[in-house]
């Protein structure tokens, strides 16, 4: 019996219709893959590739993974070389008592206590550094190319 | 035709062609992960022609000359337009040996006198670098592990059909002259050093004596019937209705 399919592709092939087992060396290891978006970004767990080597995981990683956004560097690292915790220790990260003051909750506020205190003390940041501004002085100009004059307002 | 529309022509059906073969294995390859990256390089190669045919506004639209054209209008190597078999070793070994041909060609073209044609080989350059990263990756790797003979044999067969993809024609020698392109031949040498490069790292041997005359033509517009049969299923959505608007 061969193979007949709705899709003429697979009809054309001929293909014998069995069932054969499959043999080990068709038992891929998994690799875990990183994908980074831009250079000095951390590099992003994005999901897994079957690969019989490093080299062919990081082919198949490109067009599983970096396929659709932007990617400058990807790593791939096998499954079974990453060494991890048992979740029968799951326990170990519930804190036996009320820690919260170790959670970074706090900087949440920061930004807005910042922006109150320079409200409240008529400050902003550019008159802390630059000099005193004068009335006679005329504003720095450069022309940037395309036309575009920028000045510096004093 | 002139030659620069011939040249145009000749790489425009080329991976026009081999795209839709290569898209052919769309759900059929051996694996999950490769049958996704062997698809994304079929798309990218249609893309490819389709960027091809954008150069020739004068002759019709790329769905027009893609769709629109007899198949001895076609300027495809034979190569491209065989019938896939069963056997993937044949597939990969055609894809390198046909993109190891292309990514010559291509790095010669970035320095061609016609200057949007220049400028098209940069952009598809960066795309097909990964066409034959994954080509020679696949069959280093394959050629080093116990399926060596199955890619051997392959490439027994294969060989001699991608010489035909430097088939001279009138047009070579023009192409030649005006600075739009190296001499095939010049392209052939280059080809082979890179093929037998790949082929010693792989533990493969290259043929002796190879015959290409079989597989000529295609530059001519003389084809064999696997390419009706491609054109007639590549059109076939077309034709149930020319009218549509997609």
């Amino acid at each position: 019996m061969k193979i007949q399919s709705l899709d003429p592709r697979v009809s054309r092939l001929d293909l014998p219709e069995l069932h054969r087992p499959q043999s080990e060396s068709e038992q891929w290891d998994t690799y875990e893959v990183f994908h980074q978006q831009a250079r000095g970004e951390q590099h992003r767990h994005v999901g897994v590739v079957h690969a019989p080597d490093p080299e062919t995981a990081v082919l198949f990683a490109k067009e599983q993974y970096a396929r659709r956004s932007r990617c400058v560097n990807l790593w791939v690292v096998r499954t079974a070389d990453v060494f991890v915790t048992d979740y029968a220790d799951a326990d170990m990260f519930e804190p036996a008592f009320d820690k919260n003051y170790r959670e970074s909750f706090g900087y949440k506020n920061t930004r807005a206590l910042v922006d109150k205190f320079k409200a409240e003390n008529g400050a902003n940041d550019d008159s802390n550094t630059s000099p005193p501004p004068s009335s006679s002085e005329t504003p720095k100009r450069t022309k940037i190319a395309g036309g575009v004059v920028v000045g510096k307002k004093s | 035709m002139n030659a620069v529309h011939e040249l145009l022509f000749r790489l425009a059906d080329d991976d026009l062609v081999a795209g839709h073969r290569a898209s052919e294995w769309t759900g059929l390859a051996p694996i999950l992960e490769e049958d996704i990256a062997g698809a994304s390089m079929a798309q990218d190669q249609i893309g490819h022609a389709q960027s091809y045919y954008e150069l020739m506004p004068e002759l019709g639209t790329p769905d027009a000359l893609a769709f629109g054209r007899k198949a001895t209008e076609f300027r495809n190597a034979r190569m491209v337009e065989y019938a896939n078999t069963e056997d993937y070793a044949l597939r990969l070994v055609r894809h390198w040996l046909y993109d190891t041909a292309k990514a010559v060609r291509l790095k010669h073209l970035t320095r061609s006198s016609h200057e949007a044609l220049a400028r098209l080989a940069v952009r598809i350059g960066r795309e097909h670098k990964y066409h034959l990263a994954h080509a020679e990756t696949m069959i280093t790797k394959l050629g080093q592990s116990p399926a060596n003979e199955r890619i051997q044999t392959a490439l027994n067969q294969a060989f001699a059909e991608a010489l035909a993809l430097f088939e001279i024609t009138p047009a070579t020698e023009a192409l030649v002259q005006t600075g739009v392109m190296p001499h095939e031949n010049d392209l052939k040498n280059e080809w082979l050093e890179n093929v037998g490069a790949t082929a010693r790292k792989a533990g493969l041997v290259l043929p002796e004596n190879p015959d290409p005359t079989p597989h000529l033509g295609g530059r001519f517009g003389h084809h064999s019937e696997d390419l009706e049969q491609l054109i007639d299923e590549m059109t076939e959505v077309l034709r149930s209705d020319p009218q549509a608007v997609w």
